[in-house]
């Protein structure tokens, strides 16, 4: 299968602060990738870099096969983009900015826009500064959708976004990925990436952390666990991080959930959350399996 | 595409400095009556500068003349409105891109760096040649 992303070492570096250092990411034809990793982790970074928005220092990025350092124009002709902040020129009408990035394409999208622009619910007479951030990023989806391309790059799409576009917005993605399009989008909500990608990498602090299915990375069937009502907790295996505050008994499970239950159903609790670790967490169980 | 766009983003600019300039001159040209015998002495006194008097035109005109009046001192208003214009557009051409956040949008339509430069550059070039020179 042909691999659509390849990066290699990616190093950038912004003067003394952090860029990224060493990041190497292979996707493949028609996958569904994630790029998880909190705010500064160097998700942008990496993007803008395969974008060749930005320099990098050292590495190689080559996208659907050709280096994006000398076959800019091609590449970016096969990609719909969508950046997190998401700009237009103030001025002009939402189907002025339609039309000037089909015609940048040279390709009449009109069929697609239209429909695009039906399920998103855009409304395209009324000028760009008129719009809020959801608004505007509703007409970079239909400006990085229309032109059918085969690799779809995104940084953190979802954000200023309603629920109900934030699904209709999947809805899209899973078909065009369904048509055999690669999907490449950063996030920093993990379960986006939970219900929709197949593969994802984590990023922290310019570093990957962890790669792997999705399925893979939440195997570690880790939850968090809170207890109201009780300070001292009996031995019970795969309990780390105990915490006690005044709000409860904080700690981290891992393993089959049946044991936990019947050890709290004979103590005496008030209140029981048990819930998914945020993503802090997972990256915080992956950093003390590296450093095993 | 691009240099039909430039053209397009600069034209209110583009007029608003026009009209500016228009009305400057014509207002000008409403104080000549009241100028006319002070315009006289002064004539007298710019004549003899040397490279100054042809710098402004004064070997040529008279200023004591509408037609002359005119010549150079909205001429004067007109070059140096047409210089603060010029620099104001070409200093834009990719700065308001920045500075609008819209860098990111234009840079990642398959165009290259230089086709974006030179066609904004041709649309600044274009938007001066518009403007009313002497």
């Amino acid at each position: 299968m042909e691999q659509v992303i390849q990066i290699k070492d990616l190093v950038k570096s912004y003067g003394k602060s952090r860029g990224v250092s060493g990041i190497s990411i292979t996707v493949q034809q028609g996958d569904f990738y994630g790029f998880i990793g909190p705010n500064g982790a160097g998700k942008s970074t990496t993007i803008r870099s395969m974008l060749g928005l930005i320099k990098k220092d050292s590495g190689c990025i080559n996208l659907l096969g050709m280096d994006i350092k000398t076959n800019k124009v091609d590449i970016l002709k096969r990609i719909g983009y969508m950046p997190s902040e998401t700009m237009f020129y103030p001025t002009l009408r939402v189907n002025e900015i339609i039309k000037m990035t089909a015609d940048a394409y040279q390709m009449d999208c009109n069929d697609k826009a239209n429909e695009l622009c039906e399920r998103l619910k855009v409304d395209r007479t009324k000028k760009i500064e008129e719009l809020s951030l959801g608004n505007r990023k509703k007409i970079s989806i239909v400006c990085a959708l229309q032109h059918k391309p085969d690799l779809y790059i995104f940084d953190e799409p979802t954000s200023g976004l309603d629920p109900l576009m934030q699904k209709e917005f999947f809805t899209l993605l899973r078909e065009v990925n369904k048509e055999g399009a690669t999907i490449f989008f950063s996030s920093h909500v993990l379960s986006e990436i939970q219900s929709y990608c197949n593969h994802a990498a984590i990023i922290k602090e310019g570093k990957i952390i962890a790669v792997d299915s999705v399925s893979n990375l939440t195997k570690t069937n880790a939850r968090k666990v809170t207890l109201k009502g009780i300070s001292q907790l009996p031995l019970i295996p795969g309990i780390s991080g105990k915490t006690c505050e005044e709000s409860g008994l904080h700690f981290m499970y891992r393993g089959d959930i049946k044991p936990l239950i019947s050890v709290i159903n004979k103590l005496n609790v008030q209140d029981v959350i048990i819930e998914e670790p945020s993503l802090e967490e997972i990256f915080l169980h992956y950093y003390e399996k590296a450093g095993e | 595409m691009i240099f039909k766009h430039e053209l397009k983003i600069n034209l209110r600019s583009f007029l608003i400095w026009t009209l500016t300039i228009a009305i400057t001159d014509f207002g000008f040209m409403l104080m000549y009556p009241s100028l006319q015998d002070s315009l006289k002495k002064a004539t007298d006194v710019y004549s003899n500068m040397g490279a100054l008097t042809a710098a402004f035109g004064m070997d040529r005109l008279s200023m004591a003349s509408p037609l002359g009046f005119y010549g150079i001192e909205v001429g004067a208003i007109l070059s140096l409105g047409g210089a603060l214009f010029a620099a104001i557009l070409g200093t834009g051409i990719l700065s308001k891109e920045e500075g609008g956040h819209t860098s990111e949008y234009l840079f990642t339509l398959p165009y290259s760096r230089i086709t974006i430069t030179v066609q904004k550059v041709a649309a600044v070039i274009c938007s001066l040649d518009s403007y009313p020179f002497r």
